[in-house]
């Protein structure tokens, strides 16, 4: 599911401002931001000083030089109307922007890439890569806030898994509930969250669901590859567009060893489990 | 019975299990539905009776007076249902008949009592009639949950089961999308409540699956909708064709004043977006007071807010007598509210003659509910004066004749609809505005101007006007001829 403005044109360095203004409204500043994500450089029109400040810094970890690959994201604070993406006031357009960039960025990787809902953490010494795979809304940013300082972040949202194992990073903004009813919109550096330059591998796969009474142990427990597609299928986008599907899944369990299934109760307890699984990928 | 596999997109199997892309989604296979899978072969077709030597070959046969037979077509329909295999016999359809209808309000009737007897066909009433009937009044789901108390054909019985499974596997990944619709606009501080549908199905059926599939129909209050729409449009959902996109333009102003919702399409389900609950602006309290004694179900393991229960009979009322009663499933939806003895003891307000009449025919149809207060007694001898009319709809085809296009042919019988629904001076004016200038005639003006936009309108509108009125005219003389 896109913004409906999107449609992907291919590399192009030229840009117009993606609005259209009423007869007799001065046309604002805008300023585009390139922003990396999936490997995907997507740009966003960003209309007035306040909210390219605001995006600028949210977006810092993906921000890019690079020539985009798409249609550029119209962003703006009360319209004008056909803004992609607008709000109220500059963190509600944040709190908006990071799921239309998900979605670009998604939709332009499908059929080639694994995707995820998931959280990945990487050693940054061997880019050995643990997937921490979750539906939305349970816990996954609090696990990769609270292990990206032990451990490289890669992404709280997507990891996206080339054919060769390679994981593709989107380190978005982590989506932080500070006051009111939007979230935060904070860039992982900000966080103090540790980044990676090296190109990162997968080597664990974790599914984890978090019970609140569970015991201070996380319960591991190894799952079949049939069971583990069972449960990596709901969390995957666009797996329809794979050629194979079920066998691309399969691929990324059979690289890994296998896929475990993982009750924790709070995110530090998983810890050790990835820190055991990332020293053992470097032996 | 000539078996085939179904539009798989992927297989894999490992260790004796098989999981299945299919109509987008994994279904992961037993070791017996595995089998079943690998002796069909691909590209080929194969019978029951070799599949069943498949598997017993390699699982033994059942223990007495299990027959392996039955065991193994039990799990062909289930594959069948899920598309993991398909049925290649011929089917020999037969439409609904006035009988098979009569049947179906018997049968479910039958239901409704708990009566834990067995209901038999009538002779003159064919399994596939009554399976077309059952599809008709979209109750099919409701009927094959009620098989074991149904003495229906075998084929029939499995015709219904797999339908209903079928249609249970969409219900589920509907309900996970609207968990995630639902979730974005209370992340984003937009109240939402969710009502028919799925969360119909959830308080009056028990049974999330109980109404098959449809939309998801989403009420916000007036002064969100624009957020909403946003919050909507982030996650990739648009306005359908012929309508108009949230903006500054007159198209959608005019929306927003003389309309009550907004069709989203983008997602498996479509959405439509209400910022009133139909037509009539006073039939219903206004959203603060629905919100504030909402209650609360579960869709799929996430818990979603609805109508409160009396709301929700009235709206289930109000909205089965718009479509003159012609589904037996929206009047089977507010018999089943009616038991709810919750619905009765949060009664604010009298209900209008449209809800009467709703609540009257379900209790001619499907009986009374125990304890029933007395206005269901009086609504059932007023609903006398609407019973053939209501009949005449359901044994007619389920093809809405809306309204045609043309002012005034279909103006006066949405017009009495609304009287009847207790619509006051502003709902019939809005009524005449929305027949004399179609939302969809402007639906690509995104002038903010009125001066501009209703001259184009107008102009576009009459020139389908004659366009209409030529081709009604060709089709009179070619019957005539």
């Amino acid at each position: 599911m896109l913004p409906s403005a999107l449609h992907r044109v291919g590399q192009s360095a030229h840009h117009r401002p993606a609005f259209a203004y009423p007869r007799g409204v001065s046309e604002p500043e805008v300023t585009r931001i390139c922003v990396e994500a999936l490997g995907v450089v997507i740009p966003l029109d960003v209309r007035g000083p306040d909210l390219a400040s605001a995006v600028g810094q949210a977006w810092q970890d993906c921000r890019t030089t690079s020539p985009p690959d798409q249609t550029a994201i119209s962003v703006a604070v009360d319209g004008p109307a056909d803004a992609d993406v607008s709000g109220l006031d500059i963190a509600e357009v944040l709190h908006r922007l990071s799921p239309a960039v998900t979605h670009a960025a998604i939709a332009a990787r499908a059929g080639e890439l694994v995707m995820l809902h998931a959280a990945g953490l990487a050693d940054p010494d061997t880019g050995a890569t643990a997937i921490l795979v979750a539906p939305s809304g349970t816990g996954k940013t609090t696990a990769a806030r609270t292990l990206g300082t032990h451990f490289a972040y890669l992404t709280d949202e997507t990891a996206g898994i080339d054919r060769d194992g390679t994981m593709i990073p989107y380190a978005k903004p982590l989506s932080i509930i500070r006051t009111g009813h939007v979230k935060d919109q904070v860039a992982p550096s900000e966080l103090g969250l540790r980044t990676v330059e090296r190109p990162c591998h997968v080597a664990g796969l974790f599914i984890v669901s978090r019970d609140a009474q569970h015991g201070a142990e996380p319960a591991v427990a190894p799952l079949e590859t049939i069971d583990a597609l069972a449960a990596m299928a709901p969390e995957a986008s666009f797996l329809g567009q794979l050629d194979h599907p079920l066998h691309r899944l399969a691929d990324v369990v059979h690289r890994v060893g296998g896929a475990h299934r993982v009750t924790y109760s709070e995110a530090h307890t998983l810890e050790p489990m990835v820190r055991s699984l990332l020293e053992k990928a470097a032996r | 019975m000539r078996i085939s596999h179904g539009d798989l997109r992927d297989v894999y199997v490992e260790d004796g299990r098989a999981a299945v892309f299919v109509h987008d989604q994994v279904v992961v296979l037993s070791e017996i539905a595995t089998r079943i899978l690998t002796s069909v072969p691909t590209g080929g077709s194969t019978d029951l009776d070799a599949i069943t030597r498949h598997v017993v070959a390699d699982f033994g046969s059942p223990e007495p007076p299990l027959d392996a037979r039955d065991l193994t077509m039990q799990h062909v329909l289930d594959l069948v249902a899920h598309g993991v295999l398909a049925d290649d016999s011929p089917v020999e359809s037969e439409p609904f008949t006035d009988a098979s209808v009569s049947a179906l309000r018997d049968a479910l009737h039958h239901v409704i009592s708990g009566n834990r007897s067995v209901w038999r066909l009538p002779p003159e009433v064919s399994g596939q009639q009554f399976v077309a009937a059952a599809d008709r009044h979209r109750v099919s789901p409701t009927v094959a949950a009620a098989l074991p108390v149904l003495d229906l054909p075998a084929a029939s019985a499995a015709r219904l089961t797999a339908k209903a499974l079928q249609e249970t596997a969409t219900v589920e990944k509907l309900a996970v999308e609207l968990a995630e619709i639902v979730t974005a606009l209370e992340q984003s501080g937009v109240r939402v409540l969710v009502f028919k549908g799925l969360a119909l199905a959830v308080q009056a059926h028990h049974d999330v699956a109980a109404r098959g599939t449809g939309d998801h129909d989403l009420l916000v209050p007036p002064d969100d909708l624009e957020r909403a729409c946003a919050v909507l449009a982030a996650q990739g959902w648009v306005a359908a064709g012929g309508f108009s996109r949230p903006g500054d333009s007159w198209a959608w102003r005019r929306l927003v004043r003389d309309y009550y919702e907004l069709p989203l399409v983008g997602g498996i389900g479509s959405i439509d977006l209400h910022w009133h609950l139909g037509p009539v602006r006073h039939a219903f309290p206004d959203f603060d007071v629905l919100w504030s004694r909402r209650a609360t179900v579960s869709v799929g393991w996430h818990d979603v807010s609805t109508l409160a229960p009396y709301d929700a009979l009235a709206h289930s009322a109000t909205h089965t007598a718009k479509d003159h009663w012609r589904w037996l499933r929206g009047l089977l939806d507010v018999r089943l509210l009616m038991d709810d003895p919750l619905v009765w003891r949060s009664a604010d307000r009298p209900l209008r003659q449209d809800q009467l009449l709703s609540v009257g025919l379900a209790e001619r149809i499907f009986g009374s509910p125990a304890g029933a207060p007395p206005i269901i007694h009086e609504a059932a001898h007023i609903a006398g004066e609407v019973w053939n009319h209501a009949v005449e709809r359901q044994h007619g085809p389920s093809h809405v004749n809306v309204a045609t296009r043309v002012p005034g042919a279909g103006l006066y019988g949405a017009l009495v609809a609304l009287r009847r629904a207790g619509a006051e001076a502003d709902d019939l004016l809005r009524q005449l505005s929305l027949s004399l200038l179609p939302l969809d005639a402007a639906a690509g003006l995104d002038t903010p101007s009125a001066w501009q936009a209703v001259p184009r309108v107008l102009a576009h509108r009459s020139a389908e006007i004659m366009r209409l009125s030529s081709s009604a005219a060709r089709r009179s003389l070619q019957r005539g001829g």
